[in-house]
């Protein structure tokens, strides 16, 4: 069957909103606001919500085939949940979760058993008018047969196979022509050029800047993920680092600190600043809140002894001989040498003194304690700000810059002036040669996007532009996107508060399509059966 | 009189044309939110050429921003897919139309002028200008200037709607509440079911139940994965492929109930991608009302409108739902060879094996001319205890 000529659906003016990838269609759905049809009579009411789903539901079918096709049956599952029902039968109220079902939604129900719309749905083509043309192409298998039928209606069960090519194609960004991706790779070699020279002169006082640069491109541009790799474990470490400190800026690990500097090397303003990301204003906040509360806090109570700043004589312990046998070696002893180990290590005494500070702050009655509570709230606040003042990207490891290799100047045929004159069948013999000179180091031996010359995809495959605002995973569908292959499970259905088909439109719009369309059925006997 | 009458006419019919006009220029649909109009006599940088631009036109290259020298608006905040699972829906009423950020700091950007190629740092003051989305809250907190794209994504990321409790970064389209994308079963997950049904032998059931997926979604995924296993040991599969796969799968929110995953999967959307293995498929007999006549002091529960409907209680249809969705297709198949068989008596002739011989119409087959209603779409339907359509 012909498709409707595609006419008017992409105005901005008009607004219609379509199964389009469009950038025309994209803005029409992000500028869209119903009509305000509260003065209009019945029948203009119905007839412009019919008009506003058919320009996204089925909008290349003519209006008499849908007709002819259209059911006025809504397909719905209900949940069985024993306390709501046991509560109605008692003659309580039924809980407010009970969520109202959207019988009409499925109004274009019948449409999704559609291959076309199928294939859509599954996001293997952006819009069902390119869904069917691959398969007219014969791009499409069900069940490893290949259908040509646009409306062949699918079955649970079936496996649909797309043609990889066809949909990277689809999905992707266009493929450039030869002189458009000249144009880029000229500009891309002559900034790589002056970044490697700017980063061989002087690494780490360029680097911030680099570093910005390359944040601002996609997550998986290739450039990107290259850059990224070469100092992947030195900034993973440094996150790692901010991470922990961001984690121990709370009250009681704030004070667990402050107190193993007590314990081990007395109230020292230096050793503060130590602990403390070695900033003066933390240091001297720290010692302050030590003289204000802590100092006249019985801190003995809690089995911290304040050292008085001379060095501490370390206790030599005598170490223990080995004379006991195996045999008398319990299991209780073997707990006993493992607690201890774990209390020598660094993580048993940061346990230790968490559980110190624990206790300090539990004991609420005492006025000092509440009073360090509000101080600490200020001291939390400097402490999180000096720790993102901390990451500074300069102390990354730079060994990386000596590896990279300053790109050879293109010769004259890249220049706009030299390529601007020759048509684009003359440039395909020449391409070869051309794309010897590219040798970036994500990208060498090709020119931009043209990976493989005779694909009709842009390679390495690149995501065609917002392809994520209308990316909805179906519920009536099993994807592997791998593959591109997929699963029909069911018919979608409606269920409370859901509804499995994808409609841009509200429920009121659908209920009122439905009438339109249930008032135009000529035969008597279906319009009076089915829901009202 | 005459003249009197042809000048009303014709007063009328200029007063259609003009009625006519004026409506057609209020059914544009101009966005709700605020735009620059283009000065009378606007230069291009770019082209080095007056423009010759219409209003929303104009509207739409402040919408979409500069591009590259790839070709990519960089500027706009939807045109590259997510990577952390967590979909990228539009979501104009939180920012007022202004889509554009710089992607390193999230500083909100503005296009005011296109025919400049400039961007400028921006702000939005005022997000309840859509008040029609019923998505939100009032416009309240919104009162003062926000330069930054984070109070924007706070509100996207914790709002839910107000009917059905859908979180506003599930729900594609702010006016639809009653629709919302899937989450995709992770890759973990689904090698679990794949060591499960093949490796372990276990029944698809329990697998089913554990995991809270409807039978036909786990054979599936076990189908599918094999057919992936196969081409990657014959290496068809290419890179291209790949990378398509991978932004796919980082586009939207995952299922697992068993690992730990990416992205924004709270405890709101924990249960996205599961389904109800006790839901009953709904039954032409219960959509239209029936009146039947119960004495005062009689109960009636739900066992006895069943019996009035003839229809089998619930709990008793969802296990022979479980049951049959159990069924392997090998089963299906056996059960049809078993149908087969055809039943006959053989006429042995002198000659010939096969024969042909007289019968009665109406006896075997259909007399020529009488009614058959088989292909017309109103036959009359009834359906099962299985919620499966039969023909009457």
């Amino acid at each position: 069957m012909v498709a409707r000529k595609f006419r008017h659906h992409l105005s901005l003016a008009r607004g219609r909103l379509t199964t389009s990838s469009n950038i025309q269609n994209i803005y029409n759905f992000y500028k869209y606001y119903p009509d305000r049809v509260r003065l209009n009579t019945m029948y203009q009411q119905l007839f412009y919500a019919k008009r506003d789903l058919r320009a996204y539901h089925g909008e290349h079918i003519t209006e008499k085939r849908f007709k002819n096709e259209w059911i006025p049956q809504l397909n719905s599952v209900s949940k069985i949940d024993s306390e709501n029902d046991i509560k109605t039968i008692s003659g309580l109220i039924a809980k407010n979760d009970v969520k109202m079902t959207p019988y009409q939604m499925q109004t274009f129900a019948f449409l999704e058993k559609r291959l076309d719309f199928a294939v859509f749905r599954a996001m293997m083509a952006t819009s069902i008018r390119e869904a069917r043309m691959m398969i007219i192409a014969s791009g499409v298998t069900v069940n490893d047969k290949y259908i040509k039928d646009a409306g062949y209606k699918l079955q649970p069960g079936d496996i649909v196979k797309c043609d990889p090519e066809r949909v990277l194609r689809f999905m992707g960004t266009e493929k450039p022509n030869i002189k458009e991706s000249l144009k880029v790779d000229a500009i891309q070699v002559s900034e790589w050029r002056e970044e490697v020279a700017a980063l061989k002169k002087d690494p780490s006082g360029y680097f911030p800047q680099f570093k910005f640069k390359i944040d601002g491109l996609y997550e998986r541009e290739p450039k990107r993920i290259f850059i990224e790799s070469l100092f992947k474990e030195g900034f993973k470490k440094q996150q790692k680092q901010q991470y922990d400190l961001r984690k121990q800026n709370d009250d009681v690990s704030i004070v667990a600190k402050i107190l193993r500097v007590l314990e081990t090397d007395g109230p020292s303003l230096a050793k503060f600043k130590e602990n403390f990301v070695s900033s003066d204003e933390l240091g001297n906040k720290a010692q302050a809140l030590y003289n204000k509360y802590i100092s006249n806090i019985d801190l003995t109570k809690f089995g911290v002894i304040v050292s008085d700043g001379t060095i501490k004589s370390v206790q030599e312990t005598t170490p223990e001989k080995k004379t006991e046998k195996i045999e008398t070696i319990s299991h209780e002893d073997i707990i006993k040498s493992e607690e201890k180990a774990h209390a020598s290590s660094e993580d048993g005494i940061v346990s230790k003194y968490l559980e110190f500070s624990t206790q300090l702050l539990k004991d609420s009655n005492n006025e000092l304690v509440r009073k360090l509570k509000d101080e600490l709230v200020e001291f939390k606040v400097a402490y999180g700000k000096e720790i993102e003042k901390n990451r500074g990207v300069d102390k990354i490891n730079m060994d990386w810059v000596d590896s990279l290799v300053e790109h050879e100047v293109l010769p004259e045929e890249f220049k706009e002036e030299s390529f601007a004159d020759l048509e684009e069948a003359d440039l395909v013999t020449k391409e070869k040669e051309l794309s010897e000179h590219v040798k970036l180091p994500w990208q060498t031996g090709y020119l931009y996007g043209r990976q493989k010359p005779e694909a009709t995809y842009f390679s390495p495959w690149k995501p065609r532009g917002f392809l994520g605002v209308f990316a909805i995973a179906p519920f009536h569908l099993e994807i592997n996107w791998n593959t591109c292959q997929f699963v029909y499970l069911r018919d979608p259905i409606c269920r409370p508060g859901h509804s499995e088909v994808i409609s841009p439109f509200g429920l009121d719009t659908h209920e009122k399509a439905y009438l339109y369309y249930k008032r135009m059925l000529k035969n008597k006997k279906i319009r009076n059966q089915g829901f009202d | 009189m005459l003249s009197s009458q042809s000048n009303k006419i014709s007063a009328v019919t200029t007063v259609t044309t003009k009625r006519f006009a004026r409506n057609a220029a209020k059914n544009v649909k101009k966005p709700r939110f605020h735009y620059n109009l283009p000065e009378k006599d606007a230069h291009d940088v770019v082209t080095n050429k007056t423009l010759h631009i219409s209003q929303l036109e104009y509207a739409l290259r402040q919408f979409t921003g500069p591009k590259d020298y790839r070709g990519d608006f960089v500027y706009n905040k939807y045109y590259f897919p997510s990577v952390n699972h967590v979909p990228k829906y539009l979501h104009c009423s939180l920012e007022d139309g202004k889509p554009l950020r710089l992607k390193q700091t999230g500083e909100i950007l503005e296009f005011p002028r296109p025919e400049t190629n400039v961007v400028k740092p921006g702000f939005v003051q005022k997000a309840g200008r859509m008040t029609l989305d019923s998505v939100g809250e009032s416009s309240s907190k919104f009162m003062t200037k926000i330069t930054n794209e984070s109070e924007i994504k706070k509100r996207y990321m914790t709002e839910s709607d107000r009917v059905t409790f859908v979180p506003r970064y599930i729900q594609p389209f702010p006016l639809n509440p009653y629709c919302k994308t899937n989450s995709v079963v992770s890759n973990e997950l689904k090698n679990v079911i794949r060591t499960a049904v093949n490796e372990k032998k276990l029944p698809l059931l329990t697998v089913s139940s554990k995991l809270s997926l409807k039978v036909n979604r786990v054979e599936a995924i076990n189908k599918l994965g094999e057919i992936e296993e196969n081409l990657r040991k014959t290496k068809i599969l290419d890179n291209d492929m790949e990378i398509f796969g991978q932004t796919m799968y980082g586009m939207f929110p995952l299922y697992d109930p068993i690992h730990e995953v990416q992205g924004a999967n709270g405890a709101r959307i924990l249960m996205n991608g599961s389904d109800d293995l006790e839901e009953l498929p709904g039954l032409k007999e219960t959509e239209t009302s029936k009146f039947m006549t119960v004495t005062e002091g009689d109960d009636f529960t739900n066992l006895d409108a069943a019996n009035v409907l003839f229809l089998e209680p619930a709990d008793k249809v969802i296990e022979l739902l479980k049951l049959k969705s159990q069924q392997t297709e090998q089963d299906k198949l056996a059960k049809l060879k078993e149908r087969n068989i055809v039943l006959g008596r053989k006429y042995k002739t002198d000659r010939f094996d096969m024969q042909f011989i007289d019968v009665k119409v109406g006896e075997t087959g259909k007399r020529y001319g009488t009614g058959n209603r088989d292909n017309k779409k109103n036959r009359p339907v009834t359906y099962d205890i299985n919620g499966k359509k039969i023909y009457k």
